[in-house]
């Protein structure tokens, strides 16, 4: 292979994620101009927000070498308990305060049993994701606890920043700019990424393992109570058995943008990629008047044509 | 028909450009037991692994059975040519029986739906009883079993596929020396029944009591091959190292300071017992002793990594308890550790993360990394240690085996260390990195850092030490001053367990 060829190979390789989100906004554009609609666009990316969000935390997650399947049924249990605080008339900025707090909680108990119990955490999360459900119908006794507080839908839902930009859009780009920054330009992350491409090492170079994988769960936890605040918003009620895709959405969507399954290798702009990826196909396969079942099976398959797509480039890479 | 059964001519091996084998032209006789010795690192176990078919010799180099040229693509292929092999590692399957072992390879047992256990059962119980291991129970997990019984499992595989030619690699490293003379009876009855066996192994009494014939390599290549009753055990050891002394070795002057360093009667259990040894700054202490003496655990068990059961450990005349990784770094050592790929670097990031992964909490405000600092940091040590590299920013498995060494040492010293452990810090790589390796460690004993070198190329201990400790099987063979040493005297006591020390190490 010439040097040029190889560097363009390279290139694609390391710009893939975009390359298919090119295609598919150019695809979808042609085929329903609306597409490219900036009203549409606004609401695809509102809608993401709530696959978003969780896929950054996720990223933190599976580079650690880790994995989370727990995060829709911790968004659950903060939709129900937010509903619950607002119904009994606690006032927004508090009731947020506790959801962030049993948010970190919930993250703490997946990474204290995954860690101290050595228990590989897709078995401890399928675990608490079980439990965590449970939890949430009992607390609402399996019913939707509804929210009448406007202050709280406008602020996490419907509502305009400036007039031009809803607020789940401000927290997607909000929760971005901290996980970007958390990720690329601090010890945690650097950590984070050690650990995640080569244990051994990073144990002998004296990195405090054990702790570094506990604050990535809570952090987790963290993301997935922002999924439930959003999406109480959105629904208008906290309901029990909500988000039961969220933590596969956010694991593909990490998939989708190149992070490694083994961990060490990831970028957030990667998972915006992946996320805007599965964004655009289900807005692009709605205009075209899709149902919602064959949306789900061209999800499944445009994942493992991603990731295929990703090996056979990968080898390529290495000629 | 070749008197021979099996012959390898001109047979050579390079992995991603470094040669391993060069030119090995070996004629096994049929029926006996051939003996092939070497050091650490002197190509037997690649040999094997061609002769098995697991690799594949370089173009040029033939392989012949019985006067046939054959080409074996698979393991499976040396064994449809009656060659079985037992490596040092067992191949068996933990939670299967051994019955279940022993047929697992002939597939002609359980072709179709429905499993023959009965027959299988009956090949397996003939094949033990023919090793006169009748006590081995067929039914039982081979979990179950001791790794000397697993040994006699595996030969039973190898006997009932039909074995005409049985490679065993060091089979008695890891077994007590009971089970050691079972096995060289087992070797004895096997060449009793007309089978040829190919025995790898350091321990020359062994090779004395069973062999006919032996081979000596050395770095790659055959030296010789010669009848036992014409060579002797210091002819042996003298073919077996007989390295010049090239001028790899830079030359330096030690100035020994204070003691900064004290193991005392150190022991962790199952592992070693009853080390103790003094380190000086500005010196250079070499820890010799062959594949499982136990030196690398010495070094992790002063790293906090391995549990110390007894003894104790005194840092620049204090007691010291290593607890961990981080508070030895805190207590400024290093671990340059033995495998770069496994436990120095993290591969998929770049040099820069690399070097400054050690203490990067020392370096960041409040958790926050400036990468501009770090990458300034990153190429100072890119000109001290010669680091060949585009940019710091590029990924580690870009570099090769040399230059990733340089980068696992630039970053331990990062942390500012004064104790330094270099743990076989040359293995695999070209001649050229090694000297460059050797001039770092010179320069660092000048500046009064302490050394400790695991290595198991003589001539390096040799070549670099102030003082060599040389262990065997867990325990102390000896130490001696860089005057006295020879690689004669190092492989003495590396490989001939004195039996002063059997009795110590059988009171433990």
């Amino acid at each position: 292979m010439g040097v040029g060829k190889k560097a363009f190979v390279n290139k694609i390789i390391k710009f893939r994620t975009v390359v298919i989100l090119l295609i598919l906004v150019i695809v979808f554009g042609i085929i329903k101009p609306i597409f490219l609609n900036p009203m549409n666009i606004m609401n695809m990316l509102k809608r993401m927000s709530y696959t978003a969000i969780p896929a950054f935390g996720m990223t933190f997650v599976m580079v650690l070498g880790g994995l989370d399947i727990s995060t829709g049924s911790i968004a659950a249990v903060i939709g129900v308990v937010m509903a619950l605080l607002l119904k009994n008339g606690m006032p927004i900025f508090p009731a947020v305060l506790i959801c962030l707090a049993v948010g970190m909680v919930l993250g703490l108990v997946n990474g204290v049993i995954s860690v101290k119990g050595k228990i590989a955490p897709f078995l401890v999360t399928l675990a608490t994701m079980n439990i965590f459900r449970g939890f949430a119908l009992v607390l609402s006794a399996g019913k939707p606890v509804s929210i009448v507080n406007q202050g709280y839908i406008n602020l996490f839902g419907t509502g305009m920043l400036f007039g031009v930009l809803y607020t789940p859009i401000f927290f997607l780009i909000l929760f971005f700019a901290i996980s970007w920054y958390l990720f690329t330009k601090t010890k945690y992350g650097f950590y984070i990424r050690c650990i995640g491409g080569n244990e051994e090492a990073a144990k002998v170079s004296g990195i405090p393992i054990n702790k570094i994988k506990i604050w990535t769960y809570v952090i987790m936890g963290i993301f997935g109570c922002v999924t439930g605040l959003i999406l109480d918003a959105f629904m208008s009620a906290g309901l029990p058995a909500i988000a039961t895709d969220t933590a596969m959405d956010a694991i593909a969507a990490v998939v989708l943008g190149g992070t490694a399954i083994t961990g060490g290798i990831g970028t957030l702009w990667g998972t915006l990629g992946g996320a805007l990826i599965m964004a655009s196909l289900n807005s692009g396969m709605s205009l075209l008047g899709a149902q919602t079942h064959v949306q789900i099976l061209v999800k499944g398959v445009v994942i493992i044509l991603a990731v295929l797509l990703d090996n056979v480039l990968k080898s390529r890479e290495t000629i | 028909m070749s008197e021979f059964v099996l012959e390898l001519i001109n047979i050579g091996k390079t992995f991603s450009g470094v040669n391993v084998l060069r030119n090995i032209n070996i004629q096994i006789r049929e029926g006996e037991v051939h003996a092939l010795l070497g050091e650490n690192g002197a190509g037997k176990s690649t040999l094997i692994k061609i002769i098995s078919g697991y690799h594949q010799a370089d173009k040029g180099g033939q392989v012949v059975v019985k006067g046939e040229v054959v080409e074996f693509k698979r393991p499976k292929d040396a064994m449809n040519a009656s060659i079985h092999t037992i490596y040092q590692e067992l191949t068996l399957c933990p939670y299967m029986t051994v019955a279940e072992n022993i047929v697992i390879d002939k597939q002609e047992h359980y072709k179709g739906i429905k499993l023959h256990n009965k027959e299988y059962r009956q090949i397996a119980i003939a094949a033990l009883q023919r090793l006169g291991q009748e006590d081995i129970n067929p039914d039982s997990l081979v979990k179950e079993l001791s790794i000397a019984k697993q040994q006699m499992v595996e030969i039973a595989k190898a006997l009932s596929g039909n074995a005409k030619v049985i490679l065993m690699d060091e089979p008695t490293s890891s077994i007590s020396e009971k089970d050691a003379d079972v096995l060289l009876g087992i070797v004895k009855k096997l060449k009793s029944e007309g089978i040829t066996v190919i025995y790898i192994s350091h321990r020359l009494h062994e090779i004395r009591k069973i062999s006919d014939r032996v081979t000596i390599l050395r770095d790659g290549n055959h030296i010789c091959t010669k009848d036992i009753d014409d060579i002797t055990n210091q002819e042996m050891i003298n073919i077996m190292v007989g390295r010049e002394h090239h001028d790899i070795y830079p030359k330096r002057e030690a100035h020994i300071g204070d003691k900064i360093l004290s193991v005392q009667q150190l022991s962790s259990e199952g592992t070693f017992s009853k080390v103790s040894f003094d380190v000086h700054k500005g010196e250079i202490f070499g820890i010799g002793g062959l594949v499982g003496a136990k030196r690398t655990e010495i070094l992790e068990a002063l790293f906090g990594i391995r549990n110390i059961s007894t003894g104790k450990i005194f840092l620049r005349g204090k007691e010291f308890v290593p607890g961990s990784p981080s508070n030895c770094i805190k207590n400024k050592i290093a671990f340059i550790t033995e495998d770069r790929r496994k436990s120095g670097l993290v591969l998929c990031l770049s040099i820069v993360q690399n070097i400054n992964m050690v203490n990067t909490g020392e370096k960041s405000k409040f958790g926050f990394i400036n990468w501009k600092e770090l990458k300034e940091k990153a190429n100072g040590y890119k000109k001290m240690l010669d680091i060949k590299l585009h940019n710091t920013n590029q990924v580690a498995s870009t570099l090769s085996g040399g230059n990733q060494q340089k980068v696992v040492i630039g970053k331990w010293l990062e942390s500012k260390p004064d104790l330094i452990f270099f743990d076989e810090p040359t293995r695999g790589i070209d001649i050229g990195a090694k000297t460059e390796i050797y001039t770092i460690m010179n320069e660092l004993a000048a500046k009064g850092v302490a050394i400790i070198l695991v290595s198991s190329e003589l001539p390096e201990l040799i070549g670099v030490s102030d003082r060599i400790m040389v262990m065997c099987e867990g325990v102390m063979a000896g130490t001696i001053n860089y005057e006295e040493a020879s690689q004669e005297r190092l492989m003495y006591l590396a490989s001939v367990k004195e039996p002063q020390q059997q009795l110590e190490s059988q009171e433990e």
